[in-house]
C-alpha cells in the first residue's frame, strides 16, 4: 500500500522577541563630523583659498577658492567675486564668478549669483537670483538620465492655427492664427 | 509678496508645485508652501524641444561644449526649467531681461541695447555662445512693434544656425504689467504665474503673428497655436 507521508514536523516554537536596543552607530555621517571652517562676516579676504575641509563664507572673498573634496557654503551675509572649485556648493548670499562642483550645486532661494554654473546636479530654488550659463557635466548622469515625463492631455488648447508648420496631430482643424483673433 | 493667478480660467485646471528633489549629500529643502499654478498643455514648448533634438539631438558625453545646443532663456531663473533642460546635456544661459522693457531707456538706441544685453548675457556675443533656442517666454508683450527689431538686432550676434525662438503672446484686451514666470513642468506642460504689484493690468500689444513675424525679422513663424487661457504660443526660426 502507499506509505503515509509522515506528518510534517512541528515548526519549531518561535523565541519571544527580544526588546528592541538602539545602539549608537559604529560610524555617524561623516558630515556631522567635518570639521568646517568660518569666515566670519566681518572678515574680508583676497587671494586664494585651498585646504581639505570645508569652508563657511560669511564674509568677502575676492579671488579663489579650491576645496576640491569638500563643500563651500556662501552663507547669507557673504559676498564674494571669485571662482569656486568643490565638491559641492551653497549659495545663500551673493556670487559673482564661476562655480564648479563634481557632485552638486545648490542655489537657494536667498542666493544671488552672476555667473556659470558646471556640476552634474544644478538646483536653482525658486526666488533665486541666478544669471549665466549651466552645465550639468556628468557622462554617468547623462547616461541615466530618463525622458522628461509625458503629459496626459488632459484638456486640448482652442483651435491652433498652423501658420507654416502641420498641426500636431491631435490639434484642432488648422485655422489661420489672425483670424482666430477677435 | 502675493503670486497672482491668471485672471482667465487656466485651460487644464491646477497643478501642484513638486517639493525640490533632494541628494544623498545635500539637504534640499521641501517647498515651504504648496501652490496651485494655473497651467496649460503647451505645444509650443514641444515643438521648441523637438527642434532642439533634431538640430542638435541628444548631444554625447564626448561632445565638446561648443557643440552642445544652447538654450537662451529671457525669463526669470527658474530651477525646475534648468533641471529639465539642462539635465539633457544642454547648455542653459539663464540671462533674465529686467531691463526697463516697456521704458523708453529700452529702445532709445540699439547700440545701446547691444551693451545692455551684453551685459545681461554676461558675456560678448561669440560663436561658441550662439543658442539654438532661445525662449522668449511673454518678454514680446512688453515690447511694441518698433522696439521688438531693435531687441532681435542686438541678439542676433548669438544666434545659431537655425536658431528657433518660443514667444508666448497675449491675445486678450488686458495684460499684467509686468512679465510673467513660467515653469516648464514636462515636455508638454507649463505653468505660469505672476506677480501683482500694484498695477495690476495694462492693455496688450496683442500681436499677430505676421505682425510678429515682420518685427522679428530674419526670425519668421513657423507654427503657432491659440490657447483659451489668452497666450498664443509661437514657434519662430531664424535661418541665416
Amino acid at each position: 500500500m502507499w506509505k503515509r507521508e509522515e506528518d510534517p514536523k512541528p515548526a519549531p516554537p518561535v523565541a519571544p522577541p527580544t526588546p528592541y536596543v538602539t545602539a549608537p552607530p559604529p560610524n555617524p555621517p561623516a558630515v556631522s563630523t567635518r570639521e568646517r571652517a568660518v569666515l566670519g562676516s566681518s572678515l574680508s579676504l583676497k587671494g586664494e583659498i585651498s585646504g581639505a575641509e570645508d569652508l563657511l563664507v560669511q564674509g568677502r572673498i575676492e579671488g579663489r577658492i579650491e576645496l576640491a573634496d569638500h563643500a563651500v557654503t556662501i552663507g547669507s551675509s557673504g559676498k564674494i567675486t571669485a571662482d569656486v572649485f568643490a565638491k559641492a556648493i551653497v549659495v545663500e548670499g551673493e556670487v559673482r564668478g564661476n562655480l564648479f562642483a563634481t557632485e552638486q550645486i545648490l542655489i537657494r532661494k536667498a542666493g544671488n549669483v552672476h555667473g556659470n554654473l558646471t556640476a552634474p546636479r544644478v538646483v536653482l530654488e525658486d526666488g533665486c537670483r541666478f544669471k549665466g550659463s549651466v552645465e550639468m557635466e556628468s557622462p554617468a548622469g547623462r547616461k541615466q538620465q530618463v525622458p522628461l515625463p509625458r503629459a496626459e492631455p488632459e484638456a486640448r488648447p482652442a483651435p491652433p492655427a498652423a501658420l507654416a508648420a502641420p498641426a500636431p496631430a491631435h490639434a484642432a482643424a488648422p485655422a489661420a492664427a489672425t483670424a482666430a483673433k477677435s | 509678496m502675493r503670486w497672482l493667478w491668471q485672471r482667465a480660467a487656466p485651460v487644464n485646471g491646477h497643478h501642484r508645485l513638486a517639493a525640490p528633489l533632494s541628494t544623498s549629500s545635500l539637504e534640499v529643502p521641501h517647498a515651504e508652501e504648496t501652490v496651485a499654478l494655473p497651467r496649460h498643455s503647451s505645444l509650443g514648448l514641444r515643438a521648441a524641444l523637438a527642434s532642439l533634438r533634431a538640430n542638435g539631438a541628444v548631444p554625447e558625453d564626448s561632445s565638446p561644449r561648443p557643440e552642445r545646443p544652447l538654450v537662451l532663456d529671457l525669463g526669470p531663473s527658474v530651477g525646475a526649467n534648468v533641471e529639465a533642460l539642462a539635465s539633457r546635456g544642454w547648455r542653459v544661459q539663464v540671462s533674465t531681461l529686467d531691463l526697463p522693457l516697456g521704458s523708453d531707456g529700452w529702445g532709445a538706441e540699439a547700440q545701446q541695447l547691444g551693451s545692455l544685453l551684453e551685459e545681461a548675457l554676461g558675456q560678448p556675443a561669440s560663436p561658441v555662445s550662439a543658442p539654438t533656442l532661445i525662449l522668449f517666454w511673454d518678454r514680446v508683450n512688453y515690447l511694441d512693434l518698433k522696439r521688438l527689431p531693435l531687441l532681435v538686432r542686438a541678439l542676433e550676434p548669438w544666434c545659431g544656425n537655425p536658431t528657433h525662438a518660443l514667444a508666448l503672446v497675449a491675445t486678450h484686451k488686458e495684460q499684467p504689467s509686468q512679465p510673467g514666470t513660467f515653469r516648464i513642468e514636462n515636455e508638454d506642460t507649463l505653468s505660469y504665474r505672476w506677480m501683482e504689484n500694484g498695477d495690476p493690468r495694462i492693455q496688450s500689444p496683442r500681436h499677430r503673428p505676421a505682425q510678429l513675424e515682420k518685427a522679428m525679422q530674419p526670425f519668421r513663424v513657423v507654427a503657432s497655436w491659440i490657447l483659451r487661457n489668452g497666450i498664443q504660443e509661437c514657434l519662430l526660426r531664424r535661418d541665416l
